[in-house]
């Protein structure tokens, strides 16, 4: 009785074994892949998972008389362009939240006050800009102070836009400015939602990808020109933003 | 009459069933073991070489595409004059362009490039023109204008992913141009997706950094880095996997499903083909045979197991009949045939029995009527020698001497013996021949009992042997024949005189339980081993210590007294331990009637 007991477990367990081990693939779990934790150009710490961008439109206090009404409209147009070309860069995991300052802030000096700096480099460029923001509208004191447009929540990345009436566009740190020309004007219909999106990369310590040379003219009159080194949106401005892409190893260097 | 089969295993039969099991099962799980990894072996290898051809059509796709792109912008002009070229006032590179870009719907930007890297014309599919740039401290011009052919990495647009394809322009042999093309995927993507694996099979594709080459590229799979996947990093350094090893069956990272998967790399461009089959569709066909092939195993078994244990019982069913019927005859009865009806060996055992039993049953006739007529026979002599001796010794011969007395004693003893064993030899061949007919009815067993001790009270004097009886006194009557019952306890008295010491107590005691009327004879004698309780009640048994005392017998009173006891209808039992002594209780039915009380009871 002993041996038959035992027959029968033994036919159990090869019955039990057959269907469970013979010819059965062993199916691996899903590897663990890396997640894309998008941050700063080149600075692994600074997280831009949430991008907060402030936009105003800065008018220097000579040229009220170019005001656009329809500044609004226009910027929205072209931020939805740059959300949407943001979203394909970086795959969905940095996301653009935008707010506009529907007061128009009339600067207190004159435009070429403030253009003259534009010709220097990134980092003095927006300086007259951006100090008069950051006094008027920035500070608890200021007499443009905006609580909603100042807050800086914990862990997004804050950076402002400056729609400025007159020529120029810049971007450093976190402030970035474009000339209201190339959101309202017929001429930048094609290329202006990607000069924003250029200077407002710069907000994000992207580089510019193009070197600056002086052309020599038989005549020896000079010009600057632009030499691309990469072809991406960091290195030409003048086409659609449906055609342009961020280079890969600026994504490498973002945490992609 | 057939006799009962006894219901306990044998060991035959559990040798025979297992026996059975292991020479029949163990082949089945054997083949049905290498069936299920064959088949197995078999459906990997045909997945493998399934998923490689699609690997092939899939590279073959797209090589196709970068061919034509290529072909189509590295033009060789070989009859144009360069020096005209140069010269000429018709930019034909803006006509090229423009050409170029109309014969394939996956260009979306040509542009010329002058060797010294100069945009020269430039043409777009879907905007103005734009600036002419001066692409000059580009790393792809600068392969290009060396005469080599580059696809950038994959980029990703609003309009979709795209590559730049830069290739040197050749006029007579020589590079003329640099042509850069903006070359859109989504054509290829899309002939990409149509490749299916039967159904459900589908192909994913990688760019060397590991990007997702695909029309849903920003869906939430892909914020993985898929270059830190093994599958995508080992393909990338130049090993294809096949699907033939256990990883290559996975949880896919990209659409969450279960598949077998293969791999290869395209070399120029450095892309990765992944061909992934969900197992639900790769694993259906496999998945039908092993179950069939399960399924037919378990009912083997199960089949074996049934037909293993009917064999098993009509082998052992013959042998347990014999057996049976062994012990039957052992009991004196012969009346019992064996049937085996299986047509072999057995059943001629089976007739070669019943002969026997015959035979057996012929003889024990023969026996029984020659000890009935042997002991009819001597009872006459030996009983007229008893009366003749009992007159001698009355006297009525005349008186005898001492010395004749004697001699006579002797005589007299052994012819009272013989008369004794006479008497039980026809008492025991009237019972073996049916003959003994015993007729009962209700009676008070405490007046016979108090009549056989009176009787057996000179034996009991003789060495002073006291007998204890003191009766309940509303004892029932019982249902017995009172001969009988008498000559029952006479024995067991008698032999509780003869077998115990001098100075000896007997006690006699009732029991009423369960309608019957008990009576327990017990003495503090000799006892008797275990071993002789066992062939105590058997014909001439006498145990082997008594045999050898000087205690007479004939080993035929208790095999008698069983005869009796059970004609009455009653039970008999004996309970005894060596040096305590022996008890026999002998049970009958109760009458049922009233109670009637004794007069006395000594």
């Amino acid at each position: 009785m002993r041996n038959l007991s035992i027959t029968f477990i033994f036919l159990l367990t090869s019955l039990i074994s057959l269907t469970i081990f013979v010819g059965v693939s062993k199916v691996n779990d899903v590897p663990k892949l890396e997640i894309i934790t998008p941050h700063m150009y080149d600075n692994e710490e600074r997280s831009i998972e949430t991008i907060n961008l402030s936009i105003m439109y800065f008018v220097p206090k000579d040229r009220t008389d170019r005001i656009k009404d329809n500044w609004q409209e226009a910027a929205i147009y072209k931020l939805k362009e740059l959300q949407d070309f943001h979203q394909t860069q970086f795959r969905g995991t940095s996301i653009i939240d935008y707010k506009l300052l529907n007061e128009i802030v009339i600067g207190e000096k004159n435009a070429k006050e403030y253009e003259d700096y534009f010709g220097y480099d990134d980092k003095d460029s927006l300086v007259p800009v951006k100090n008069e923001i950051t006094k008027r509208i920035l500070t608890l004191d200021g007499d443009l102070y905006n609580k909603s447009i100042s807050e800086i929540k914990p862990g997004e990345r804050k950076v402002y836009l400056v729609i400025f009436e007159g020529v120029g566009a810049a971007g450093n740190e976190n402030f970035s400015l474009i000339s209201r020309s190339y959101l309202t004007d017929s001429m930048h219909k094609d290329n202006g939602s990607t000069f924003l999106a250029h200077e407002f990369y710069h907000t994000l310590g992207l580089p510019d990808n193009y070197k600056t040379s002086m052309k020599v003219y038989e005549d020896n009159q000079q010009e600057k020109i632009s030499i691309p080194t990469k072809l991406d949106i960091m290195g030409q401005v003048n086409i659609p933003i449906f055609d342009t892409y961020i280079d890969n190893e600026i994504l490498n260097k973002m945490g992609l | 009459m057939q006799p009962e089969i006894p219901k306990k295993r044998g060991q035959l039969r559990d040798t025979f069933i297992l026996l059975f099991i292991v020479i029949s099962c163990v082949p089945i799980l054997v083949l049905g073991t290498v069936s299920l990894y064959s088949i197995s072996n078999t459906h990997k290898k045909n997945v493998s070489e399934l998923e490689k051809q699609t690997l092939i059509v899939s590279e073959e796709i797209i090589n196709a595409f970068f061919n034509e792109i290529i072909d189509t912008i590295s033009t060789k002009f070989d009859s144009l004059d360069q020096s005209n070229l140069q010269g000429s006032d018709v930019n034909w590179q803006q006509i090229y362009a423009e050409k170029f870009l109309q014969s394939n719907s996956a260009f979306s930007q040509i542009s010329f490039v002058s060797n010294e890297g100069k945009e020269v014309a430039k043409y777009s599919k879907f905007s103005k023109s734009g600036i002419l740039l001066n692409v000059s401290d580009s790393a792809m011009f600068k392969s290009a204008i060396l005469g080599k052919v580059t696809i950038s990495d994959v980029h990703s647009t609003l309009r979709g992913q795209t590559v730049t394809v830069t290739a040197p322009l050749f006029v007579d042999g020589k590079i003329f141009n640099v042509v850069i093309a903006e070359v859109s995927l989504t054509p290829l993507i899309s002939s990409i997706e149509k490749v299916r694996l039967q159904n459900k099979g589908y192909i994913l594709l990688f760019d060397k950094n590991g990007t997702l080459i695909s029309s849903k590229n920003n869906s939430s799979n892909t914020q993985h880095k898929y270059i830190s996947w093994s599958r995508l990093s080992t393909t990338l350094q130049g090993a294809s996997l096949d699907a033939l090893s256990p990883d290559d069956v996975y949880v896919s990272p990209v659409t969450s499903l279960p598949v077998v998967g293969s791999t290869r790399l395209i070399p120029d461009i450095n892309w990765v083909i992944f061909v992934e089959w969900p197992l639900s569709e790769s694993g259906l066909l496999v998945e039908n045979f092993r179950h069939t092939i399960l399924i037919s195993i378990f009912i083997s078994i199960v089949a074996v197991l049934i037909v293993a244990s009917y064999f098993a019982y009509r082998l052992v069913r013959p042998i347990r009949l014999l057996q049976n019927a062994t012990k039957e005859i052992e009991r004196g009865n012969f009346e019992n045939n064996v049937v085996i009806t299986t047509n072999n060996e057995l059943e001629e055992l089976g007739d070669s029995f019943n002969t026997m039993a015959t035979g057996l049953k012929r003889l024990e006739e023969l026996k029984n009527e020659f000890v009935y007529v042997a002991a009819h026979e001597l009872r006459a002599p030996v009983t007229a020698i008893k009366g003749y001796m009992e007159l001698i010794f009355d006297g009525s011969g005349g008186s005898i001497t001492p010395e004749m007395e004697h001699l006579l004693s002797p005589v007299r003893k052994s012819n009272d013996r013989l008369v004794n064993l006479v008497n039980d030899l026809l008492k025991v061949a009237r019972s073996e021949a049916g003959k003994l007919e015993i007729e009962i009815s209700p009676a008070d067993i405490r007046k016979e009992i108090t009549a056989i001790i009176d009787e057996s009270r000179p034996l009991a004097l003789k060495r002073n042997v006291t007998i204890n009886y003191t009766p309940q006194e509303d004892l029932p009557l019982a249902m017995i024949n009172i001969g009988s019952f008498k000559e029952v306890i006479m024995n067991f008295i008698s032999n509780a005189i003869k077998y115990g010491n001098d100075n000896g107590i007997i006690n006699i005691t009732h029991e009423v339980t369960d309608g019957m009327l008990s009576t327990s004879v017990s003495d503090n004698g000799r006892g008797i081993s275990e071993e002789d309780l066992g062939h105590l009640f058997q014909k001439f048994f006498r145990a082997p210590d008594v045999k050898s005392t000087e205690i007479e017998g004939t080993g035929l009173g208790l095999f008698i007294t069983k005869e009796l006891i059970e004609k009455m209808g009653g039970t008999l039992s004996v309970t005894s331990k060596i040096g305590e002594g022996t008890s026999f209780k002998v049970s009958f039915k109760i009458a049922k009637g009233p109670i009637i009380l004794a007069n006395s009871a000594n």
